[in-house]
C-alpha cells in the first residue's frame, strides 16, 4: 500500500494534486451553484401564481365533476375582475386573493383566516408620500369596494414588500367578498395548480377551454430553465476532463511503474492486489486534493464573508457559511464512479500484461 | 581506430583528497586523504567492499561530483577550479564513462547515442565525420548490424557495448567504469573486458570499478579501498 | 546530426508528449469555449431576455396633472416612450389562420425592432411605415413554453404575404369596459429564431405599428393611467426614485424578478472566468510537468560534456516545440468543441438549439496570451535552475 509520504515524495504528484484539486474545487463550485439557484428559483420564481393560475372558459358549476377527479388542483375559484378597494389613508390598491402558501413573507401578525381580514404592505407610496402601515396592525379599516360599497376589514398581518404592494385576502374566503360586490361575475373559472410542473397535465385533462391566465413568467421561468441546463452541461464538460486527465495520467504513471509492478508480482502479489495498490495511489491523491480543495472553499468562504462586500445576492449566497453540504455528495460519487471504471480498465491492462509475458 | 598520442606521464593525479557528506549535523567521511596518479596506456581495477567509497572515487575522478578537499590534476592541469563550462568541455573532450545501468537515452537509436558527445565538439562539425566515427565505434564493439535499434530493443550486453562506444566517441584520454558488468553474463562480461583492455593498450587510461573475481585478470593495477583509504 | 534536430526528433518520438499534448489541447478549448459560453449567454439574457419590451414599461395610475408629469416623462432621457394607452396586451391571436391548424390556437408575442433581423424565408421588415411583422420559423404557440419537450410546431410559411388579423388574447376573458378591436397586420417572412436564440412564440414588427396596435387595438373608458418605457431595465431604479421624488409613483405592468437574474448570470459569468483560470492553471502544471520529466537524460547529457548553455537552450527547444504543438491541439480541439455545440448538440438533445456559443477572437488572445506567459515562466525557472546549478557546486547525480 502506498502511504501518503510515499506518494508526495515525487514531485509529478505534487503537479498531480495541484490539477485535481483545481477540478474539485470548480466542481464544488458548480454543484453549489447550481443547488443556490435551484433553491432561488424554487422559492422565488417556479411557484409564482402567475406561473401555475389557469382560466377555464367554462362556468365552474359545469365543471365540478371535472376538476375533482384531477389531482395536483390546489384552488378552484370563479373568475372575477379585480377588486379595488380605496381609503382615505391607505390609498388606492387591489385585493389579491391567494391561498396562504402563496402570500409574501410575514414581518409581523398572522395570516388573514376569516372573511373580514386582510394583510398589508409594510410600506407604500400614497398621495405622494411614502407611508408605513405597521402602525394599523390589528386595527380595524374601512375601505370602499369597486367605488360602490364599504367594507371593513381587520388588518391581521404586515408583510415585508418588495415590489409586492397588494392587500392580501384568503382565497378560500373569496365568494364572500365577491357576494358584496354588484359587479357581475363572467362565466369563466380560475383554476390553481399546486405546482408550475403539473400545469401542462391539468391542461391536458381539463382540455381544450383552459390555457394558462397569465404567461408573462414564461420568459422568466425559461431563463431559469436555460440556466441549470448550462450549469449541468459545464459540470458533465469538467467530470469529462477530470476523467481524461486521470486516464491518461493514469496511462502515463502505469508505463513509468512497471518495475515496480514487476517487483510486487515477484513477491507474491496477485494481479488484483497489484490493481488495488495502483488504483490506492490515486485514491490517496485525488482524497488529499478533495480535502484541499474543500478546505479551500471554507477558507474563502470565511475570508468572503468577512472582507468581500459586493451587491450580487446570488454570489454572496455562493460564499455564504450556511452548512448545506449535500451538494459534496454527487462530486463523490461521480469521483467513485470514475475509480471504479479505471480499476476495471487497469484490471484488464495488468491481466492483458500477464498473459503476454510480464515486461519490465 | 586511430590512436592518441600520449607521453608517458601521469594523467590524472589525486592530491590528498577528502570527500564527506553531511546528514544533519552529522558527517559521513567517504574518502579520506586520497593520494594518487594515473598514467595513460594502463588499466586500473578498484575493488573494495560495499559503502567503501570506489563509485565515488570514480565520480569525483569524472568530474561528476567535487572533492571536499584535495586537489585533482588531468594533464597537469588544475581542474579544481575551473568554471562549469570548462569542466563540461574537460569530461566531454578527455573523459568517457561507462555505468553499470548503461544510461543510454530511451528515445534514440544505437547509433544517435553514440553520436550524443560528437555533436556538441567542435572537432566534429561536418555530418560525414560524425557518421564515419559512428559507424566505426558501434562497428568496433561489434554492433554492425543493430544501428537503428532503440535500447529496449537491445539485450542487456548490447546496451553496454552501445555506452562503450559513446565513452569513445571523443576519443577521450580517460575511461572511467563503473561495474560495467553488473547486469551481464559471463560471456558478455568477457567481451566488456576484452574491449577495456585493447583501448588500454591503445594508449587511454582505463579505471574500473568491479566485483567481478576475472577483473584482476586484465587488470594492470589493483587498488583496494577500505573504508575512505586506499590500502 | 546535430543537437537540434535530435532535440527536434527526439521530441516527436516521445509518446507521452502526444498525451501531454492532447490534455493541454482539451484545457486551452474547454477553457475558451466555457468563458465564451458563459459571457455570451450572460450577455443575451441580460440585453434580450430581461431587456424586453414590456419589462420595461411601467405605469403610474391615476396621476395627478397629467401635463405636468408627462412634461416630466418626456424630460427624462431614459424614457424613450410615453404612452396613454398601453392596454397589458402583450399575448395575441390570430383567430384567421386557426382553421388552417385544426382549430389550435394560434398565439404570439408582438415586440418592437429597430435594427434588421433576417428573415430565411420571405422578405426583411421593411424600413417603410407598412404594417408588416415577421415571425418565427419554428413556430410554438405561448402556452406550450411551460411545458417540456413539446411538439407542437406549426409552419407558419403558407401564410407569407397574407394579411393576419390579429386580436388580443385577453378578449377571449372580456371584462365589461373593455372593448377589443382587430388590427390587421401583413406577415412579411419567417426568421431564424433558432440562431438568435428567441423563442418559439416572438413576432417583431417596427415601432411606429407597434404604436399603432395599441393606441387602435383597444379603447379603455375612463381610462386615467400614464404609461411609459424606459431604455434599459438597468435605469429602473434611477427612473422609479426621480419620480417618486416629484410626488409619482411608477410600477412595472409585467413583473420580473431583475435582480435575481441579473445576479444568477453575472455569477454565471464570473463562474465562467474561473474556470478559465483553473484550466490555465492545469496547462500551466502540464508544461511544468515536462520541466521535471527530463532530469535524468539532463543528468546525463550533463555527464557527456554538455554544457549548462547547451542543455539550456535544448530545454528551449523543447518548451517552443510543446508550445507549437499545443497551439494546433488547441485548434483541433476547438474545432470539435465547436462542432459538437454548433451541430451534434442541437441535433441530439433539441433544448440545446438554444445554446449560442459565439467564440470572439479576444478569447483565442487570451489564451495565447497566458500559454506565452506559462513559457516565459518556464524559460525563467530553466535560467533559474541552471544559475542555482552553476552557485550551488553540488554533484551533478
Amino acid at each position: 500500500m502506498y502511504n501518503f509520504k510515499k506518494i508526495f515524495r515525487k514531485k509529478i504528484n505534487w503537479i498531480l494534486l495541484i490539477i485535481y484539486f483545481s477540478l474539485f474545487l470548480s466542481l464544488i463550485i458548480l454543484f453549489k451553484y447550481i443547488f443556490i439557484i435551484k433553491k432561488e428559483v424554487n422559492s422565488n420564481i417556479y411557484d409564482k401564481v402567475r406561473n401555475r393560475e389557469l382560466i377555464v372558459f367554462n362556468n365552474v358549476e359545469n365543471l365540478t365533476n371535472k376538476l375533482d377527479k384531477i389531482d395536483n388542483i390546489k384552488y378552484v375559484y370563479k373568475d372575477y375582475q379585480s377588486l379595488k378597494v380605496y381609503n382615505n389613508m391607505i390609498g388606492e390598491n387591489i385585493i389579491k386573493p391567494y391561498l396562504k402558501n402563496d402570500m409574501p413573507t410575514l414581518l409581523i401578525g398572522s395570516y388573514p383566516i376569516n372573511n373580514n381580514e386582510i394583510l398589508l404592505p409594510e410600506t407604500a407610496f400614497v398621495n405622494g408620500k411614502d407611508l408605513n402601515f405597521i402602525e394599523y396592525l390589528n386595527k380595524e379599516l374601512t375601505f370602499t369596494l369597486n367605488d360602490n360599497l364599504e367594507i371593513t376589514f381587520l388588518v391581521t398581518g404586515i408583510y415585508k414588500n418588495s415590489k409586492e404592494t397588494g392587500i392580501y385576502y384568503n382565497l378560500k374566503n373569496l365568494d364572500y367578498l365577491l357576494s358584496k360586490t354588484p359587479k357581475s361575475i363572467t362565466n369563466y373559472t380560475r383554476v390553481l395548480v399546486d405546482h408550475y410542473k403539473n400545469v401542462d397535465k391539468v391542461i391536458n385533462k381539463i382540455g381544450n377551454s383552459a390555457r394558462l391566465y397569465d404567461p408573462n413568467g414564461i420568459e422568466e421561468i425559461n431563463a431559469y430553465k436555460y440556466l441549470i441546463k448550462l450549469l449541468i452541461f459545464l459540470i458533465v464538460l469538467t467530470c469529462l476532463i477530470l476523467t481524461v486527465i486521470l486516464f491518461i495520467t493514469s496511462t502515463i504513471i502505469y508505463y513509468e511503474n512497471k518495475k515496480e509492478r514487476f517487483m510486487l508480482y515477484a513477491l507474491g502479489y496477485t494481479n488484483y492486489n497489484i490493481c488495488f495498490n495502483f488504483i490506492d495511489y490515486f485514491l490517496k491523491i485525488l482524497l488529499v486534493s478533495f480535502i484541499l480543495s474543500f478546505i479551500t472553499y471554507i477558507i474563502s468562504m470565511i475570508l468572503c464573508n468577512k472582507f468581500v462586500v459586493t451587491d450580487n445576492t446570488v454570489l454572496n449566497s455562493l460564499f455564504k457559511i450556511d452548512n448545506n453540504y449535500l451538494f459534496l455528495i454527487p462530486i463523490i460519487i461521480i469521483v467513485l464512479v470514475i475509480l471504479s471504471i479505471l480499476y476495471i480498465i487497469t484490471m484488464f491492462r495488468i491481466k492483458l500484461n500477464s498473459k503476454k509475458g510480464i515486461e519490465i | 581506430m586511430e590512436e592518441k598520442n600520449t607521453k608517458n606521464n601521469t594523467l590524472i593525479s589525486l592530491k590528498n583528497l577528502s570527500k564527506s557528506y553531511y546528514k544533519g549535523s552529522k558527517e559521513i567521511k567517504v574518502l579520506n586523504n586520497i593520494n594518487l596518479d594515473f598514467e595513460p596506456g594502463k588499466f586500473y581495477l578498484i575493488v573494495g567492499h560495499s559503502g567503501s567509497g570506489k563509485s565515488t572515487l570514480l565520480k569525483i575522478m569524472g568530474l561528476i561530483d567535487k572533492p571536499t578537499n584535495g586537489e585533482i590534476f588531468i594533464n597537469n592541469n588544475n581542474v579544481n577550479n575551473l568554471s562549469d563550462r570548462k569542466l563540461a568541455k574537460f569530461r566531454n573532450n578527455e573523459i568517457g564513462f561507462v555505468f553499470q545501468d548503461y544510461f543510454l537515452d530511451k528515445l534514440l537509436t544505437a547509433y544517435e547515442n553514440v553520436t550524443v558527445p560528437m555533436i556538441i565538439n567542435k572537432e566534429y562539425k561536418k555530418r560525414k565525420i560524425v557518421k564515419k566515427r559512428a559507424l566505426e565505434l558501434l562497428d568496433f564493439v561489434g554492433l554492425k548490424d543493430r544501428i537503428k535499434h532503440f535500447p529496449k530493443e537491445l539485450s542487456g550486453g548490447e546496451e553496454q557495448r552501445v555506452a562503450i562506444a559513446r565513452a569513445l566517441a571523443n576519443d577521450p584520454s580517460i575511461i572511467l567504469a563503473d561495474e560495467p558488468t553488473g547486469n551481464l553474463d559471463v560471456e558478455s562480461e568477457k567481451f566488456i573486458f576484452e574491449k577495456l583492455k585493447e583501448m588500454s593498450k591503445n594508449g587511454k587510461c582505463i579505471i574500473m570499478v568491479s566485483h567481478s573475481k576475472d577483473a584482476i585478470n586484465y587488470a594492470d593495477k589493483v587498488l583496494e579501498v577500505k573504508d575512505g583509504v586506499i590500502l | 546530426m546535430s543537437s537540434l534536430k535530435i532535440t527536434i526528433k527526439k521530441f516527436f518520438r516521445n509518446k507521452l508528449n502526444y498525451l501531454i499534448l492532447i490534455l493541454i489541447g482539451i484545457c486551452c478549448a474547454f477553457s475558451i469555449i466555457v468563458n465564451s459560453l458563459t459571457y455570451s449567454t450572460k450577455e443575451y439574457y441580460k440585453d434580450n431576455v430581461l431587456n424586453w419590451a414590456d419589462y420595461r414599461i411601467f405605469s403610474i395610475l391615476h396621476p395627478e396633472n397629467r401635463e405636468k408629469l408627462i412634461n416630466k416623462l418626456n424630460s427624462m432621457e431614459e424614457v424613450i416612450g410615453v404612452f396613454d394607452e398601453y392596454g397589458y396586451y402583450t399575448a395575441w391571436y390570430m383567430p384567421d389562420i386557426e382553421e388552417h391548424f385544426e382549430g389550435k390556437e394560434i398565439t404570439v408575442r408582438i415586440s418592437g425592432v429597430a435594427g434588421e433581423i433576417p428573415a430565411v424565408k420571405g422578405e426583411n421588415l421593411p424600413a417603410t411605415d407598412e404594417d408588416v411583422m415577421i415571425c418565427p420559423i419554428t413556430y410554438r404557440p405561448l402556452e406550450n413554453l411551460l411545458v417540456e419537450n413539446t411538439k407542437l410546431e406549426f409552419d407558419l410559411t403558407p401564410f407569407i404575404g397574407k394579411e393576419m388579423t390579429i386580436v388580443p388574447l385577453e378578449s377571449r376573458s372580456p371584462g365589461k369596459d373593455d372593448i377589443y378591436k382587430e388590427f390587421k397586420i401583413k406577415l412579411v417572412g419567417l426568421y431564424d429564431n433558432d440562431r438568435l436564440n428567441n423563442f418559439y412564440h416572438d413576432c417583431y414588427t417596427n415601432y411606429n405599428t407597434l404604436a399603432k396596435i395599441r393606441k387602435q387595438v383597444t379603447t379603455i373608458k375612463n381610462n386615467s393611467h400614464i404609461y411609459f418605457q424606459i431604455d434599459d431595465k438597468i435605469n429602473e431604479e434611477k427612473v422609479i426614485s426621480e419620480l417618486k421624488k416629484s410626488g409619482y409613483f411608477a410600477h412595472s405592468v409585467m413583473d420580473i424578478d431583475y435582480v435575481l437574474a441579473v445576479d444568477s448570470f453575472d455569477t454565471l459569468e464570473y463562474i465562467g472566468k474561473g474556470l478559465f483560470i483553473i484550466s490555465m492553471l492545469i496547462v500551466l502544471c502540464l508544461f511544468s510537468y515536462n520541466l521535471f520529466r527530463n532530469k535524468k537524460i539532463i543528468k546525463l547529457n550533463k555527464i557527456l560534456g554538455y554544457s549548462n548553455i547547451r542543455l539550456l537552450f535544448n530545454s528551449i527547444i523543447e518548451t517552443i516545440l510543446l508550445f507549437i504543438n499545443s497551439c494546433i491541439s488547441l485548434i483541433i480541439f476547438l474545432l470539435v468543441g465547436i462542432h459538437v455545440f454548433k451541430n451534434y448538440l442541437p441535433d441530439h438533445y433539441p433544448s440545446f438549439k438554444q445554446i449560442n456559443l459565439i467564440i470572439s477572437p479576444l478569447e483565442f488572445k487570451k489564451v495565447f496570451i497566458v500559454l506565452i506567459f506559462i513559457i516565459a515562466f518556464i524559460f525563467i525557472i530553466n535560467i533559474i535552475s541552471l544559475l542555482l546549478g552553476k552557485s550551488n557546486r553540488k554533484n551533478i547525480i
